[in-house]
C-alpha cells in the first residue's frame, strides 16, 4: 500500500498499522494476520523463558526482516524498563523499544513521570523509544525534548476495546506537536476507531486485542489494514467545506456599508 | 551448592561454564538474553564465564506482547 | 533557529499578490471549515477574495473568542512617562527632529499620574517612554514600577528594544507584560522609515519579544503600524511572529494589536490605505488563526467602530486615554497621536455593559 507505507525510528515500515502478538490462544496464526494486516511491525515483550514454551518461540512466527518494537512491559518504574530495554536489545533483533511503565494493576495506566525519565536514559543510550503514554500534552513535549521517536497515547485502557475515549487530548497533541508521529496505542476495539485516529492526523495506530480477540483475528486484521488506510486516505485528502449555518438576519459586519469606508 | 536461575534455587552443576549449563538446558541455540548477577553477558562471552555459588542468572526472551 | 527572522525571511522574495490573485472563494470556505488553521491557511484568509466572506469569518471570530474568553473586555490605559527620544522615525510625533518641549515625569509626578488613573477603577496600566538610554533609563523604568505597583495590579511595558537580562529585571520587580510593534515587518521598507537612531536596527527590535518571553515575561503583544507599509503583508507578518512565539513559548500569553496611523506632529501620510473593512478581515482571520490570543484595540480607533469590534474578536481596549506625558494630570502636554475615542472608563464601561459584555479591570496580580 503505497499509501501507508512510511519511515520512523530509522525504519521502513509498510504500513501505519502496528500489531501486537500477545494474547494469542495459538501463536501460529501470528503469519496469517500479520500478512492480513499488511504490516511489517510488531510488538512482543520480553519475560523469562519458560522451558516448556520454548519449542514454538514467538520469532519463529513472524516473518524475517519484520521490524519488532519489544515493549517494557511488567516494569512499574523508570528502572525496571531501563533494564528490560537493555535486555531487549541483547537480543540482537534491533534498537526499538516501547516504553511501557505501569504501575496499576487494575487499569494498567501508563505512568507518565517514569516513563519520561526511562525515555531520557534510553534515548540518551541510543534506543529509538516509542513511550506509552497517557496523553497529557506537558508529558508529550516532555518525552519529544527526551528525544522520543514518537508518542504513542492512548486510546482507552488496555484491552477495553472502548475506542478513542481520550480523543479530544489527542486532538490536542495532534495540533501542538506537528512534528512528532502519534501514534495511537491501546483500546481501539474495532476498525471504524483506528480509521477515526487517522483521520485525526494520527501517524499510525497499535492493535492487539482487537484483532486477537475477534473470532476470526485473520479477518479482523485485514478489516484494520482497510480502515487505517482508509483513515490515511481520508486525512491526505482533507475534509471539505460543511456551511453548518445559514447567515442571519443581522449580520455582525452590517456595520461596515452603512458608514463610509475611511 | 546452589545459584539461582531466573528467581529459583538451582542446584549448580560442577566445573560449569555458562554456555555449558546452557546447552544442558537445551537453551544454547535458542533467541535467549543472559542476564548474570545483574549484567547483561554477551553471546560470545558464554563460553569463558564460570558459574558460581550464590550467582543470579536471569535467562529471558521474547513473548507475545501488545 | 535563531529567531522569528528564520520564519520571515523566507517571504520576503513571496510574490504575495499573485498568491492572493489565485486564491479561490471555495478555498477560503475550505479553511473556515477548519479547526485549525495553519499559516498558509491564514495566508488565504488575508486575501482580498475573503472579505467576500466577511460575515462568516465574523461570525466564527466571534464564536471562538467567546469560547475562549467569555463576553469581557480588559481595560486599560497608557500611561506615558517620558517623550524623550533619539530616533527619526518619520511618522511619530515624537521624534527626535519635532520641535516641542519634552517631559519626563519625576516619581512624585508618576505617582500623581497614577492617582489620577486609579480613581477612574482601573487596574491595570501599560506605561510607555520614547527611546533615551540616558534619560529613560532602566533603573528609571524600575523606579516607576515600584510607584506603580502601589496603584495597579497588572504592569505592561511598551519602551524601547532592552536585553534579555533587562526583562528579566524587569519582570522580577513585577511587569508582566511588553509591547513591541516592530511598526513595519517588509524589511526593505523599514529603513526609510526609521532612518537613524537604535531603532534604525530591525533585527534588534524584531528579537526584543523573544528576549522578553525568555526574560520571563508573562505576556507579550506584538503587531505592526498599519498604514506604513502594505497592510495585508504586514497583517501576516504579525500572525506569523505571533504563531512563532506561542510555539517557541507555550507558556507566555501572546496577543496583537493592530493599530492604524493617526495624525500627528509633523503629519505623516500613510503609505497604503486600510480601511474599516479591511481591519476587519484582519481581526476576525487572525482571530480564527489564533483563538488562544488576545487582540488589543486602541483609542487609534473612533468610537463607533471600536463598539463593533467589541464582538469580533477584540479582548483588550484602552480607555481613559490621553497620548502625553502626565497628561491624565496635566492635558496640556504634547500627545504622541490624537486619539479618536476620547470616552472616560465610565464611559467605556456602560458601552460594554449594554452590548452584553463584562468591562474586566483586573485580570491579574503582579504578586502571583
Amino acid at each position: 500500500m503505497m499509501t501507508t507505507a512510511w519511515e520512523i525510528g530509522g525504519q521502513k515500515l509498510s504500513s501505519r498499522l502496528i500489531v501486537g502478538t500477545g494474547k494469542y490462544g495459538d501463536q501460529s496464526i501470528l503469519p496469517r494476520v500479520m500478512a492480513a494486516a499488511q504490516t511489517n511491525a510488531v510488538t512482543v515483550a520480553v519475560r523469562r523463558i519458560n522451558p516448556a514454551g520454548m519449542q514454538e518461540h514467538i520469532l519463529d512466527c513472524i516473518p524475517k526482516g519484520a521490524v519488532l518494537m519489544p515493549n517494557t512491559s511488567g516494569a512499574r518504574t523508570a528502572e525496571e524498563a531501563v533494564r528490560i530495554a537493555r535486555l531487549a536489545r541483547a537480543a540482537g533483533c534491533g534498537d526499538w523499544i516501547k516504553v511501557e511503565v505501569i504501575a496499576d494493576a487494575r487499569y494498567l495506566l501508563p505512568d507518565n513521570a517514569e516513563t519520561i525519565k526511562a525515555t531520557e536514559q534510553l534515548a540518551r543510550e541510543g534506543f529509538q523509544v516509542f513511550p506509552y503514554m497517557n496523553p497529557d500534552l506537558y508529558a508529550a513535549r516532555a518525552l519529544v525534548a527526551a528525544g522520543a521517536a514518537a508518542v504513542m497515547p492512548l486510546g482507552a485502557p488496555i484491552g477495553s476495546n472502548r475506542g478513542l475515549q481520550t480523543k479530544e487530548m489527542i486532538r490536542i497533541l495532534l495540533g501542538e506537536l506537528p512534528d512528532t508521529p502519534v501514534i495511537v496505542d491501546a483500546g481501539i476495539g474495532r476498525p471504524s476507531e483506528a480509521a477515526e485516529a487517522m483521520e485525526m492526523g494520527a501517524a499510525g495506530v497499535m492493535v492487539n486485542t482487537a484483532i486477537a480477540s475477534a473470532n476470526d483475528p485473520v479477518l479482523m486484521a485485514e478489516a484494520f489494514a482497510r480502515a487505517v488506510e482508509a483513515g490515511r486516505l481520508a486525512y491526505l485528502a482533507g475534509a471539505g467545506a460543511r456551511r453548518e449555518e445559514a447567515v442571519a438576519s443581522s449580520p455582525l459586519t452590517g456595520f461596515l456599508s452603512r458608514e463610509a469606508n475611511r | 551448592m546452589a545459584f539461582i536461575v531466573n528467581g529459583e534455587q538451582t542446584p549448580l552443576p560442577n566445573a560449569g561454564t555458562l554456555a555449558g549449563y546452557l546447552a544442558a538446558q537445551g537453551l544454547l541455540d535458542k533467541h535467549i538474553v543472559i542476564e548474570l548477577n545483574g549484567a547483561i553477558r554477551r553471546r560470545d562471552e558464554w563460553d569463558s564465564i564460570l558459574l558460581q555459588a550464590g550467582d543470579a542468572l536471569e535467562i529471558v526472551t521474547f513473548v507475545g506482547g501488545g | 533557529m535563531s529567531g522569528v527572522y528564520d520564519v520571515l525571511q523566507p517571504y520576503e522574495a513571496f510574490d504575495f499578490d499573485a498568491f492572493w490573485a489565485e486564491v479561490t472563494l471555495p478555498e477560503v470556505d475550505a479553511v473556515l471549515a477548519k479547526e485549525r488553521l495553519q499559516p498558509a491557511d491564514y495566508l488565504k484568509l488575508l486575501a482580498p477574495v475573503a472579505a467576500e466572506r466577511l460575515e462568516e469569518m465574523a461570525r466564527r471570530a466571534q464564536a471562538e473568542t467567546r469560547k475562549h474568553f467569555g463576553r469581557t473586555i480588559q481595560l486599560f490605559t497608557p500611561l506615558y512617562v517620558s517623550d524623550y527620544c533619539i530616533n527619526g522615525c518619520v511618522y511619530c510625533g515624537f521624534r527626535h527632529n519635532n520641535e516641542f518641549r519634552r517631559r519626563q515625569l519625576t516619581l512624585a509626578e508618576v505617582d500623581a499620574e497614577a492617582r489620577a488613573i486609579s480613581r477612574t477603577g482601573l487596574k491595570h496600566v501599560l506605561f510607555l517612554t520614547g527611546e533615551h538610554p540616558g534619560k529613560s533609563t532602566v533603573a528609571y523604568m524600575l523606579d516607576c514600577v515600584e510607584v506603580l505597583k502601589r496603584h495597579f495590579s497588572s504592569i505592561s511595558i511598551e519602551v524601547y528594544s532592552l536585553t534579555e537580562d533587562d526583562y528579566r529585571a524587569l519582570a522580577a520587580a513585577g511587569v508582566d507584560g511588553m509591547t513591541m510593534y516592530q511598526e513595519v515587518y517588509q524589511r526593505a521598507l523599514y529603513g526609510p522609515l526609521h532612518p537613524w537612531g537604535p531603532k534604525s536596527d530591525y533585527l534588534y527590535r524584531l528579537n526584543a519579544p523573544e528576549r522578553a518571553c525568555r526574560g520571563g515575561m508573562r505576556s507579550v503583544t506584538v503587531g505592526a503600524l498599519l498604514g506604513l507599509a502594505p497592510w495585508r503583508r504586514e497583517a501576516f507578518y504579525t500572525g506569523l511572529h505571533a504563531y512563532y512565539l506561542q510555539q517557541q513559548y507555550p507558556g507566555t500569553e501572546v496577543q496583537i494589536a493592530p493599530p492604524r496611523l493617526r495624525p500627528c506632529l509633523g503629519g505623516f501620510p500613510p503609505a497604503d490605505a486600510v480601511n474599516d473593512r479591511d481591519l476587519v478581515q484582519y481581526i476576525t482571520a487572525y482571530r480564527i488563526f489564533m483563538p488562544h490570543s488576545g487582540i488589543c484595540v486602541s483609542t487609534r480607533e473612533r468610537q463607533g467602530l471600536r463598539d463593533e469590534l467589541v464582538q469580533l474578536g477584540v479582548t483588550k481596549m484602552s480607555a481613559g486615554v490621553s497620548t502625553a506625558v502626565g497628561g491624565h494630570s496635566h492635558p496640556e502636554q504634547e500627545e504622541q497621536f490624537e486619539p479618536a475615542d476620547g470616552r472616560s472608563v465610565a464611559e467605556m464601561a456602560a458601552m460594554l455593559k449594554t452590548k452584553g459584555y463584562q468591562p474586566l479591570f483586573q485580570d491579574w496580580h503582579y504578586q502571583l
